[in-house]
C-alpha cells in the first residue's frame, strides 16, 4: 500500500461494501462447493443403487434433494442480484443528488454562465457512457460467430509427401491417424460449442441489458439537465 | 391481491397464561398493519384469562377448547377464521412492530402458501435465536437456526427429504391452503404440530417458505407441560409426538420401516442420555430419572401404535367459507394515532408517563452494555434507554455479544450481535480502524433488520468507536450522534501519533460532519470538538443534553451524620486507574491528607488500565505496584477494590463520606452525579464538563487539574468540616433532582430525535423531488 490513506478512501470502501449486499460471495461460493461435493458423493452411490432395483427410490430421493439445493442456490443468487441492483441504483441516485447540490452550492449567485446544462457533473452521458459503451456492433458479431458450431470445426489437413513408393502409404496412414484425432476433437468441439452457445447467449443478453440501461441513463440525464437548467433559471 | 386487501386472522391459543396474554394483546396495539382480527381460543383455564379478555370485548373473538390440546385449539381457531391469512402466535410471545406488515408483503406473492418468521428467545441469562429458516425431515430431524438458506445446504441426517418448517410461535398460512390439507393433526397435543403441517403442505405441492424477517420475541412462560427454566416437564409428550411424526411422515416419504424404527430408537436413546446427564448433574433425582425413562418408552409405544394403525385426526372445512371475498371482521385496532406507551414484554409493565405525541421507536448503539459492562458509554446508554422507556418509547439497543440473541433489560430490547472481521481487509494494518469499520458494518446490518422488522425511526450512536458510521454513510435512517470525549482528544493525552490513530480521528470528524444531528453532553464537549477538529462546522444542528441518572429513593440517601463520632472518614475514588483520570495526582495527595486527617481512609474502585494508557510501557509497573512501592507507608490506609459489582458500587457510594475524582479531562462526569445521588460532597477538577456538574463551593470543590497539593488541601478542608460535608452533600442531591435525572435527559433526547427526524425527512423528500 503506497501513500497515505484518506477519508475518501475509507468512504469509498464503505460504499463498496454497502453495494455488496447481505449475502457474501464467500457464502455462495462455499455453498456451491458443498453441493458439488455432495453430488459427487451421491453420484457414486446412485450408480451403485440403480443396479439394484429396490434402491431406485433412494436414488431418486437423493436426486430430488440435490435439485432442491440447486433451486435454493438459484433463489439466493437471484435475491442477491436484486438487492445489489437496488442498492447500486440507490447509491447512484444519492451520489448524483450530492454532486448536483455541491455544484449548485458552489455556483456564484450571478454565475449562471458558470454552470451550463452541458457540464452538469460526471454523470452526463459523456462521463458514464465512455466506459460502458464498449460494445460496438462488430464485437456482437464476433460473439455470434464464436457461438456457431462451425467456429470450432477442424478440417483434415494432410499434404502429400514427395517420397516415392512409400509416400502414398504414408499419406494413407496420416489420413487415418488424423481422422482418428478429428473424431475425438470433434466430440470435444461439440461440447465446447454448447458451452460457447450458453456463454454467448448470456453475453448478448447482458449487452442488450447494458444498452437498455444506457438508454435509460441518457434519458434520465437529459431530464436532470433540464431540471438543472430550470433550477438555475429559478435562482436567477 | 395487494397488501392492503389481505385480511389476517390472528389466532392465539392460550391456557392459564393471563399475564402473558395481556402483554401480547397490548403489543398488538402497535402493529403497523391494521387489517386483522384477533381470535383467542381458550383452553380449560383456571386463572383470570377470561377477565383479561373481557377488557377487549368487541375487539377480540373468544372461543373455547374443551381440552388442553394445541392442535385441536388451532383447528378451532382456523374454523372460525374469516381472514385470507391465518397467523398463529404463542400467548407468551410479542411480535415485532412490523410483523404483520412483513407477512402481508410476503403473501402478496400468490404462490406462497405458508411462512414463518424469526423467533428470538428472550432469556434473562442466555438469550438466543430460537428459530430462523428452520428445516425438517420426515424422520423428525431438524435444523432450527440457519443464517441463510445457504447455511447447511447439505443438511446432516439420514433423510432424503428436507422442507422448510415454521415454529408454532410465529407462523402464517394462506387459509385456503391450510384448510385443503385438513389443518392440524390433533394427535399432536403439544409439539411437532407445526412441522407436521409444513411437511403435509410441501407434499401437497404447496410452497412453504420460512424467512429471516417477521420477527417475534418469545418470552417463555410456564405451562401445564413444563416449568420454565427448570427441567421439570412432560417430556414424554415430545417422544410420543416425535415417534408418531416419524412413522406417519417417514412412510409417506417412502422411508423404509427399518430406518424409521432406527430413528425412533435414536429419539428414545437421546432422551435417556439426557435424563442420565441431568441425574449426574444433580438436577433430577434417580427416581425422577427412572420414571421419566419409563414414561418415554410407554409414550413411544403409544405413538408407534397410533402412527401405524390409526388415521390422522384432521378437519374438513366447508368450502363455502372460502368463497367469501370480503369477509366481515372485527378489527382489533382502534383508529387514530397510537399514543399509548410501550410495554415491557417480560413483566408486562407499562411506563407511567404518557407521551404527548406518538411514541418513537429508537435504536441506541453501545458496544458495551450492562449488565456485562456498567461503565462509561454503556452506562449512559442504559440510563438513556431507561429514561426513554419511562417516557413511553420503544427502545432497541444494539450491543456486542458472544452469541447473537435478544434480551429485554431495563426497558429495552437488547440485540447482541457478533461480528467477524470479514470486510475492509485493506485496513488490516490499522487494527483500530479495521475492527471499528467491521463492527460498524455489523451494526448497520442489524439496523437494517430492525428497520424492516421493528420499524425503528432513528438511530442514536455514540461517537466512540464509530459505531454508527456505516449506518450514517448508508443514508438509510437519521443518525443522532452523542458527542462525548473524542478519540483525537484521548490520542493527544496518551500521545498516540500512529497512522491508525490519525485515520480514526479523521473518520471521527467525518462522522460528526455527516450525522443528522448532534447531542453533546456539555458545552465543554462542544468546545473540545471544535478545538481538536479545527473549523468543524456544527452550524446549529446540535443541542446540549447533560447526562442524567436514576435518583435513588429518599430512604437510601445517606447525608453526612452530624451526630456521628468521626472515627474514620472514607474517601471514595471511582474510575479506571489511568493518567487521564488523575490517579497519580490522587496518589500524591493521599500522604498530604493523612498528615492532617489521620483517620481518613481511601477506597479506590476501578480496573488498572496501566497496560493501555502507556504507563506500564514507560515505567514497567502497574498503578497498584507503583503505589505499593512508592507509598509503602500508606498502603494500610488505601483499599484497592478493583472492578466491583453494580450493587457493591452503589453500596460504596452510599457509605462514603467524600467522593473524589481528579480527572484531567472529563467530557461530563457521570461519577459525580452518582455520588451526589447519595448526598455526598464531591471534589473534581476545573476541566472539561466537570464545572457544569459540580457547583464549586455549593455542591463540592473544584481544583486545578494536575495539582496534587491543591487536591489534598480541598480534601482536608472538607474532611475537617462535618457541616460542609453535610450541606454540600444535600445541595448536590437537590441539584441532581432539579437538573440531572434520567427522565429529564430522556425528554431532551426525545426533542433531539424529533428534530433529526424532521431534518432527515426534509432532505429525503428534497432528494426525491
Amino acid at each position: 500500500m503506497k501513500g497515505l490513506l484518506t477519508v475518501s478512501d475509507v468512504l469509498s470502501d464503505i460504499e463498496f461494501e454497502l453495494v455488496q449486499g447481505s449475502i457474501s460471495r464467500d457464502e455462495l461460493g462455499h455453498s456451491i462447493q458443498r453441493v458439488r461435493k455432495y453430488q459427487n458423493e451421491i453420484r457414486g452411490e446412485t450408480i451403485q443403487s440403480v443396479r439394484q432395483a429396490h434402491k431406485v427410490h433412494e436414488a431418486i430421493s437423493r436426486q430430488f434433494q440435490i435439485n432442491d439445493m440447486l433451486i435454493t442456490l438459484l433463489q439466493e443468487m437471484a435475491a442477491e442480484l436484486r438487492s445489489m441492483q437496488l442498492m447500486s441504483r440507490r447509491i447512484a441516485r444519492i451520489s448524483r443528488f450530492d454532486e448536483r447540490m455541491a455544484r449548485v452550492a458552489s455556483t456564484p449567485a450571478t454565475g449562471h454562465e458558470a454552470v451550463s446544462a452541458e457540464e452538469v457533473g460526471p454523470f452526463d452521458s459523456g462521463g458514464l457512457s465512455e466506459d460502458l459503451q464498449w460494445w460496438p456492433t462488430a464485437d456482437v458479431e464476433q460473439v455470434e460467430n464464436a457461438m456457431r458450431s462451425e467456429a470450432l470445426q477442424v478440417r483434415l489437413d494432410v499434404h502429400s509427401t514427395g517420397i516415392p513408393v512409400v509416400g502414398g502409404l504414408m499419406k494413407r496412414l496420416r489420413v487415418a491417424l488424423h481422422n482418428l484425432a478429428l473424431f475425438y476433437v470433434d466430440r470435444l468441439a461439440r461440447q465446447q460449442a454448447a458451452i460457447n452457445q450458453t456463454y454467448g447467449n448470456w453475453i448478448l443478453r447482458l449487452v442488450q441489458l447494458c444498452q437498455q440501461q444506457q438508454e435509460q441513463i441518457d434519458l434520465l440525464n437529459t431530464q436532470v439537465n433540464i431540471l438543472q437548467a430550470r433550477l438555475i433559471e429559478s435562482e436567477q | 391481491m395487494t397488501t392492503a386487501n389481505l385480511v389476517f386472522s390472528l389466532i392465539i391459543n392460550t391456557t392459564d397464561r393471563a399475564d402473558s396474554l395481556q402483554t401480547l394483546l397490548r403489543t398488538l396495539e402497535y402493529q403497523s398493519y391494521s387489517h386483522f382480527e384477533v381470535i383467542v381460543v381458550v383452553g380449560p383455564t383456571r386463572d383470570r384469562t377470561l377477565d383479561v379478555l373481557s377488557q377487549y370485548e368487541g375487539r377480540v373473538r373468544v372461543l373455547r377448547c374443551p381440552k388442553a390440546n394445541l392442535s385441536q385449539s388451532r383447528n378451532i381457531g382456523l374454523l372460525a377464521a374469516r381472514g385470507d391469512i391465518v397467523t398463529f402466535i404463542d400467548d407468551d410471545a410479542v411480535p415485532s412492530q412490523r410483523w404483520l406488515e412483513q407477512l402481508a408483503r410476503l403473501f402478496e406473492d400468490p404462490i406462497l402458501d405458508a411462512t414463518g418468521g424469526v423467533v428470538y428467545l428472550i432469556h434473562p441469562d442466555r438469550p438466543v435465536v430460537q428459530y430462523r429458516i428452520g428445516i425438517i425431515s420426515p424422520l423428525a430431524e431438524q435444523v432450527d437456526v440457519r443464517s441463510s438458506w445457504l447455511d447447511q445446504i447439505v443438511p446432516p441426517g439420514e433423510s432424503h427429504q428436507w422442507v422448510g418448517r415454521m415454529m408454532g410461535t410465529n407462523m402464517a398460512f394462506r387459509r385456503q391452503s391450510l384448510s385443503e390439507v385438513g389443518g392440524f393433526d390433533e394427535f399432536f397435543e403439544w409439539v411437532f404440530d407445526d412441522s407436521d403441517v409444513a411437511l403435509r403442505l410441501a407434499n401437497a405441492g404447496k410452497i412453504v417458505h420460512p424467512v429471516k424477517e417477521a420477527v417475534v420475541y418469545h418470552v417463555p412462560a410456564s405451562s401445564r407441560n413444563r416449568v420454565m427454566f427448570t427441567y421439570r416437564g412432560k417430556w414424554w409428550i415430545q417422544t410420543k409426538a416425535a415417534v408418531y411424526f416419524s412413522i406417519k411422515n417417514g412412510l409417506a416419504a417412502g422411508d423404509s420401516l427399518r430406518s424409521i424404527g432406527l430413528r425412533c430408537l435414536h429419539l428414545i436413546h437421546g432422551h435417556w442420555l439426557w435424563y442420565g446427564h441431568l441425574w449426574g448433574e444433580g438436577k433430577l433425582t434417580l427416581f425422577q430419572s427412572l420414571r421419566m425413562r419409563f414414561e418415554d418408552v410407554w409414550a413411544a409405544l403409544n405413538g408407534a401404535v397410533k402412527g401405524l394403525l390409526l388415521p390422522r385426526r384432521l378437519i374438513h372445512l366447508p368450502s363455502v367459507a372460502m368463497s367469501e371475498t370480503t369477509p366481515f371482521i372485527q378489527r382489533f385496532q382502534k383508529g387514530g394515532a397510537i399514543k399509548q406507551p410501550s410495554v415491557d414484554p417480560v413483566s408486562g409493565h407499562q411506563p407511567l408517563l404518557s407521551p404527548s405525541e406518538p411514541p418513537l421507536r429508537i435504536c441506541l448503539l453501545s458496544g458495551m452494555y450492562p449488565p456485562a459492562h456498567t461503565e462509561g458509554v454503556g452506562r449512559h446508554t442504559n440510563l438513556l434507554a431507561r429514561g426513554l422507556f419511562e417516557c413511553g418509547h420503544t427502545i432497541h439497543v444494539i450491543t456486542r455479544g458472544e452469541k447473537a440473541g435478544v434480551s429485554f433489560y431495563d426497558g429495552a430490547y437488547v440485540h447482541q450481535i457478533t461480528y467477524r472481521p470479514n470486510r475492509y481487509h485493506r485496513y488490516q494494518r490499522f487494527p483500530g480502524l479495521y475492527h471499528a469499520l467491521n463492527y460498524s458494518h455489523a451494526v448497520y446490518e442489524e439496523v437494517k433488520r430492525l428497520i424492516l422488522n421493528d420499524g425503528i425511526q432513528v438511530v442514536d450512536s455514540p461517537l466512540w468507536q464509530l459505531e454508527g458510521l456505516v449506518t450514517t454513510v448508508s443514508g438509510l435512517i437519521p443518525v443522532v450522534l452523542r458527542l462525548q470525549t473524542a478519540h483525537r482528544q484521548i490520542a493527544a493525552i496518551q500521545q498516540d501519533r500512529d497512522e491508525d490513530s490519525r485515520l480514526m480521528g479523521e473518520m471521527e470528524q467525518t462522522f460528526i460532519e455527516r450525522a443528522t444531528y448532534l447531542v453533546p453532553n456539555s458545552q465543554a464537549t462542544v468546545d473540545a470538538v471544535r478545538q481538536v477538529y479545527r473549523a468543524l462546522p456544527l452550524d446549529g444542528r446540535y443541542s446540549i443534553v447533560p447526562h442524567g441518572i436514576v435518583p435513588v429513593p429518599d430512604d437510601n440517601v445517606r447525608p453526612f451524620d452530624l451526630r456521628r463520632e468521626t472515627d474514620a472518614l472514607t474517601v471514595l475514588y471511582v474510575g479506571r486507574l489511568e493518567k487521564r483520570k488523575g490517579i497519580l495526582d490522587l496518589f500524591q495527595a493521599i500522604p498530604l491528607v493523612l498528615k492532617q486527617v489521620p483517620n481518613a481512609r481511601f477506597v479506590v474502585v476501578g480496573n488498572d488500565n496501566s497496560q493501555h494508557d502507556g504507563f506500564q510501557r514507560r515505567t514497567g509497573e502497574t498503578y497498584l505496584s507503583y503505589f505499593t512501592r512508592h507509598y509503602s507507608r500508606f498502603t494500610s490506609f488505601v483499599q484497592f477494590a478493583g472492578t466491583v459489582s453494580e450493587e457493591m458500587l452503589q453500596s460504596l457510594y452510599q457509605s462514603c463520606d467524600l467522593f473524589v475524582a481528579p480527572s484531567l479531562y472529563e467530557s461530563f462526569g457521570l461519577i459525580y452525579l452518582e455520588a451526589m445521588n447519595y448526598a455526598k460532597p464531591v471534589i473534581g477538577c476545573q476541566a472539561g464538563g466537570v464545572p457544569e456538574v459540580v457547583d464549586h463551593g455549593i455542591t463540592g470543590l473544584l481544583v486545578e487539574p494536575g495539582a496534587p497539593s491543591a487536591l489534598a488541601e480541598a480534601m482536608v478542608s472538607l474532611l475537617q468540616s462535618p457541616i460542609r460535608l453535610y450541606e454540600m452533600g444535600m445541595a448536590g442531591r437537590q441539584r441532581l433532582l432539579e437538573r440531572f435525572t434520567y427522565t429529564q435527559m430522556a425528554r431532551s433526547f426525545e426533542r433531539a430525535y424529533r428534530t433529526a427526524l424532521g431534518a432527515f425527512n426534509a432532505v429525503s423528500s428534497e432528494g426525491e423531488a
